[in-house]
């Protein structure tokens, strides 16, 4: 085993070692070195680039996902003060929520804290998001993307109507649009005119950091 | 013009003629063939196989086949016409009948009378002898409304349509009179007067049978504010009894926990016992109901369609040719198949025993995990890391869904005195295995099947004067729906109940 703390966090995270993983984090915020902590946050988005890998070949499924999410959050909130006071950029804020009609808010919770582990601020607007609360979140929070979950076939319309809302009231233009969940699929999303579908919510946050770095 | 062509659909060995041009699907429906997705070529559910004749493989087909199946034949009913002569292997078959196995109280008194199970797949209906109690004639069928999607959601969202909804309640009102006017006919006494036909079913088909309003079934908080207890005109229906029937829809309890929950909670007696007792259901909505005298909650959970095997890749209902049961025996996989031939796919129970030996074998992993790509069972029969991953998911559901009810009445498991399990899942799992996946906590000897719940609830109701309108309500009141969409502990039990016990 090597000692280099990034070392440790991946491994950490990939062991499902909580512990482990925080006393990690705690190291390299002592450093209290920006560039360290830059680091430690490329270490934990490789670990979750294996996370990803894991789930999409079925090797892990629902609940390491979501803990391993749930880690990357939490180390994620510990070293972004450090990444702040250095005067680094965060990568965007990303609107989320389930669409009107539909309250399966599981899908997108795992996508809200991949994105934030990926250093994207995530504004969540909840479930069951009628077509003018996310035209109004995108025009106030003015994010890189607005994420949107369905899993009920008969709410999938609503999809269409936020991406028309946002054209209408000139919003489109200034943010992506990524949806994922059950009832869609990667041709729906070309029909309706979002930017993209996402399978999974790894495969997602891959998407919107590739976006961001355009 | 259209020449008629033969048609033969095998193993049932049944034979039509049909017109040149007409849809496979409209044929095939006709003699009980479901189309899961309503046709649209995504879920693989309508495979047939082309035993003589040709249907021209289609691009989007490749998609679901490997060329190895499309050679030997194996297309989509959904995606094609008859052209010419054909003779078809059905990949699905018909299932068993299901009718409730328990014993009947009742007061006796002189007439005869109807009680229906509206299920979403089947429909199943009683004659009765009110005197007696005998059951005089028995039907049942496929759900004519299958054409537009297994799925109640498809069928909702078909319905939203003003169209749509006129043939969905037009087909099912006509099923049930079908069958109706069937049972009469196979009895030898010809002026028998029905008193009254009694019906229950989930909400979704409460609402198609009575024609109400199906806009507040396809959203959130998915409340009716019309899924009480409803009285129709037989003349509505366009049905000629004898004996002018009264025909009435039991309540639903609220979401979609319909009314064969509520005929369910009667047929158990649970709103009479002291003990705790809990009924399930599971079907793709996976419904439940827990409670004694003193306060019953409901929930549905949204299980999905596993446990009746769908979007399972060799799944097939609980008939021929379907592997049922497996165990270990010395280290081996040993399969069960109904009619005892060639296995050609696996049902409901198949899947939970085969999933419940894996994980005692160390072929799956307590995280769902196969050691390798895939188990075979038996013949070609095999289950992949996406069946299992299905499985996990609707036991998940149901788990989280029981924790959540007993934590609500301040119950344990353990305290639990009876376990029903309703329905032909219910009917056929092995409760060890159902317990060794962590579907149910509970002693393999406190669970028990109880069969076509719904039927015979609603039988009780009938013969029981004091159920009468009103007093349904009251009972109706007494239980509450908890909706676990909104509830904040669902999603830590499911995403805990998505992995299977350690032991
Ligand atoms: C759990 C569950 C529930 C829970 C929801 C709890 C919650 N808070 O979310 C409960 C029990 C409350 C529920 C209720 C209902 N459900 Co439900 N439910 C399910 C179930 C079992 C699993 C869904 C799930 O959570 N999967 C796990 C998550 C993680 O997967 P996911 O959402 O797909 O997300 C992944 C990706 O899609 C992606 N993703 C998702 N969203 C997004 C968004 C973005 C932006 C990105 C990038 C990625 C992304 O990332 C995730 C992780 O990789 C499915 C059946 C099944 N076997 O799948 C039915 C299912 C979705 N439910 C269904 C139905 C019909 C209902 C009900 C309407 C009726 C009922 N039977 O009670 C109600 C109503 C709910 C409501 N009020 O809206 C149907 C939908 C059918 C259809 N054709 O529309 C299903 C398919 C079951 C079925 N076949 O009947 N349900
Ligand atoms: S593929 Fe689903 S019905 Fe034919």
């Amino acid at each position: 085993m090597s000692d280099d703390p990034r070392e440790k966090l991946k491994s950490c995270l990939l062991n499902l070692d909580k512990n482990g993983l925080l006393q990690a984090v705690q190291a390299v915020v002592a450093e209290a070195n920006p560039e360290a902590a830059q680091d430690a946050v490329d270490a934990l988005a490789e670990g979750l680039q294996i996370v990803g890998r894991r789930f999409q070949e079925g090797e892990w499924f629902l609940g390491e996902l979501v803990y391993t999410g749930e880690l990357a959050k939490e180390a994620m909130g510990q070293l972004s003060p450090l990444l702040k006071s250095s005067g680094a950029e965060s990568k965007g804020t990303v609107v989320i929520g389930t669409v009107a009609g539909d309250l399966h808010d599981l899908g997108k919770n795992i996508f809200g804290n991949y994105a934030a582990s990926a250093g994207f601020e995530i504004v969540d607007l909840g479930v069951g998001v009628a077509v003018e609360d996310f035209a109004r979140a995108a025009r106030e929070h003015q994010p890189v993307a607005l994420g949107m979950s369905c899993l009920l076939t008969v709410c999938a319309g609503s999809v269409g109507k936020v991406i028309e809302e946002l054209s209408r009231q000139g919003l489109r233009e200034a943010l992506k649009v990524i949806i994922g969940g059950a009832a869609l699929t990667e041709e729906f999303a070309k029909d309706v005119g979002a930017d993209a579908f996402a399978p999974d919510a790894v495969t997602g946050t891959d998407i919107i950091r590739a976006w961001s770095c355009e | 013009m259209h020449a008629p062509v033969k048609i033969e659909l095998q193993p049932l060995g049944t034979a039509a003629a049909v017109a040149r041009g007409t849809q496979l699907q409209d044929v095939l429906h006709r003699f009980g063939v479901e189309f899961p997705c309503g046709g649209r070529g995504d879920c693989g559910g309508c495979r047939v196989r082309v035993l003589a004749g040709s249907l021209p493989i289609t691009e989007d087909q490749r998609e679901l086949f490997s060329e190895q199946e499309l050679a030997d034949g194996w297309r989509l009913a959904c995606r094609h016409a008859v052209e010419d002569r054909l003779v078809l292997e059905v990949a699905q078959w018909e299932t068993t009948v299901l009718v409730d196995h328990g014993e009947l109280k009742f007061a006796a008194r002189p007439g005869t009378a109807i009680v229906v199970d509206l299920g979403t797949t089947t429909i199943v209906a009683q004659l009765l002898d009110l005197q007696t109690g005998q059951v005089l004639a028995l039907e049942s069928s496929r759900n004519p409304q299958a054409v537009h999607g297994a799925d109640l959601m498809h069928r909702i969202e078909y319905g939203l349509s003003k169209t749509g909804r006129v043939e969905l309640v037009e087909t099912v009102r006509s099923e049930v009179g079908a069958q109706i006017q069937r049972m009469l006919a196979s009895v030898s006494n010809t002026d028998l007067a029905i008193e009254r036909v009694l019906l229950a079913g989930n909400t979704a088909m409460h609402h198609f049978f009575c024609d109400l309003d199906l806009e507040p079934l396809a959203h959130a908080p998915f409340e009716s504010e019309q899924a009480g207890f409803q009285e129709i005109d037989p003349a509505d229906l366009g049905w000629a009894l004898p004996g002018d029937p009264r025909v009435q829809f039991l309540p639903s309890l609220g979401g979609f926990v319909g009314s064969d929950i509520l005929a369910g909670i009667l047929a158990t007696e649970m709103h009479r016992s002291e003990g705790i007792i809990a009924l399930a259901d599971l079907g793709t909505n996976g419904e439940l109901a827990i409670g004694n005298r003193d306060r019953i909650v409901c929930a549905s959970t949204a299980a999905g369609p596993a446990f009746e095997a769908g979007q399972i890749q060799m799944g097939m209902q609980a008939t021929t040719g379907a592997i049922a049961g497996v165990e270990v025996a010395a280290g081996e996989l040993r399969c069960r198949v109904l009619g005892g031939g060639e296995p050609r796919g696996i049902c409901g129970s198949g899947l939970v025993d085969a999933v419940a030996c894996g994980l005692e074998t160390g072929l799956i992993k307590s995280n769902g995990r196969l050691s390798r790509g895939s188990i075979s069972l038996a013949g070609r029969v095999e289950i992949t890391q996406q069946d299992v991953r299905q499985l996990q998911l609707a036991k998940g559901a149901v788990a989280a869904g029981i924790r959540i009810l007993l934590g609500r009445l301040g119950a344990e498991a353990s305290t639990v005195e009876r376990f029903y399990l309703a329905g032909a899942f219910g009917n056929y799992v092995n409760p060890t295995s159902a317990r060794r996946i962590g579907l149910i906590d509970f002693a393999a000897e406190r669970i028990e099947p109880i069969g076509n719940a719904s039927l015979l609830g609603t039988k009780l109701a009938l013969f029981n004067e004091a159920l009468e309108g009103d007093h349904f309500e009251a009972l109706r009141n007494s239980v509450e729906q908890i909706p676990l969409g909104v509830d904040e502990d669902f999603q830590a039990y499911f995403i805990q109940e998505t992995s299977f016990p350690n032991l």
